[in-house]
């Protein structure tokens, strides 16, 4: 039996958070984020949106805990709905 | 009585065109029934219904096989792809491929599964996908497709777009409607479908003959990542009321200049 037209096309499940770049100056909303999406493409697609640089390879760090998500894993499972990220980028120290 | 545009089941048999755009004699002197061949172009095989009057971007989505709803007046469309991967095996009857294929086709015109038929096994499909494969990235837009594996289905299914306001202006959806009407047009295999508060992208793969199942999979997976590169962009600017543009309040230009009309911002 086919499903209705709208349940075909709904995602599984999608969230909100807001999502900022480390010197405060750009403030997205990312509105209906697929908790599927790797990190790590959630984070290019955060950056185009602030129009920074496509050269640098961003991350996200989670506000509340200080940690930064891992790249690899789905967004959905390192972020709860409504919670603040930063932009930031890689750089290695030393 | 004024016509109005609404999904469609077909109705017994479905009236395939003679690809090659002649009348021919469906019934051929021993009382058989001539199945329309599929048309040859550019390395792909077509297959076309007759028009209908349904709606390009709900008529099918979610129905098996192929099929995709193209053109003005609108029609079905069946597009097999080139099956490269299979062209130096001296052992493939090809004769005998093809008419599996005319099978698939004609069956899923009409909503229908071909009898017995299963998808390969989850596993097998999920080793077609290569890494990240599912994965789309345009600029500012991601988007994660999914495998639908299930016992009459095979499909790959990507959201465009979910939560579209229920505010959005009359022109913009006109606008959005216009951009995935164009993109359905231009490119092969990929149907999109658009309801009053989501856009998608799929492709169905249910019926496919075992044969070229990995072939036809793999080609579907490269065609869904292009198209829906291609039009997520567009499609989640056209959506997003945050930007404010009065350019968007004006109607797409397939309207007329009669049709046009001054909106006030």
């Amino acid at each position: 039996m086919l499903k209705p037209l709208g349940a075909l096309m709904e995602p599984p499940d999608t969230f909100d958070f807001e999502a900022s770049d480390v010197t405060g100056t750009h403030t997205v909303t990312a509105q209906g984020v697929q908790r599927l999406l790797r990190t790590s493409d959630v984070a290019a697609s955060l950056a185009a949106t602030m129009a920074l640089p496509k050269s640098v390879p961003w991350a996200l760090r989670d506000e509340s805990t200080s940690a930064f998500l891992d790249d690899e894993k789905p967004i959905g499972e390192q972020l709860r709905p409504g919670a603040k990220v930063t932009l930031t980028p890689k750089t290695h120290l030393g | 009585m004024p016509r109005t545009l609404r999904p469609t089941q077909p109705r017994g048999h479905v009236h395939l065109e003679p690809s090659n755009g002649r009348r021919r004699e469906r019934v051929e002197a021993n009382g058989r029934v001539r199945e329309p061949a599929f048309l040859r172009q550019d390395g792909w095989s077509l297959l076309h219904t007759a028009t209908m009057e349904v709606d390009p971007l709900t008529g099918h989505f979610g129905k098996p096989g192929l099929w995709r709803l193209v053109g003005q007046p609108v029609q079905g469309v069946f597009e097999l792809p080139p099956l490269l991967d299979l062209e130096g095996d001296d052992e493939l009857d090809r004769d005998e491929l093809l008419a599996e294929c005319r099978a698939w086709a004609l069956c899923t015109a009409h909503g229908n599964v071909p009898d017995g038929w299963q998808p390969p096994p989850r596993a097998e499909v999920e080793a077609w996908i290569p890494p990240g494969g599912l994965t789309i990235r345009s600029g500012t837009q991601a988007r994660q497709a999914r495998l639908v594996h299930e016992p009459e289905r095979l499909a790959l299914v990507c959201p465009l777009l979910t939560g579209l306001a229920a505010e959005l202006s009359p022109a913009r959806r006109s606008w959005l409607r216009a951009v995935l009407l164009d993109g359905q047009e231009r490119w092969r295999l990929v149907r999109l479908g658009l309801t009053p508060t989501a856009a998608a992208a799929e492709i169905d793969l249910t019926g496919v003959p075992p044969l070229i199942v990995e072939s036809v999979f793999r080609t579907s997976l490269g065609a869904l990542r292009w198209v829906v590169a291609w039009l997520v962009e567009s499609a989640a600017f056209l959506a997003d009321r945050a930007n404010p543009c009065a350019a968007l309040e004006v109607c797409p230009v397939r309207d007329t200049p009669a049709e046009r009309r001054v909106v006030p911002c």
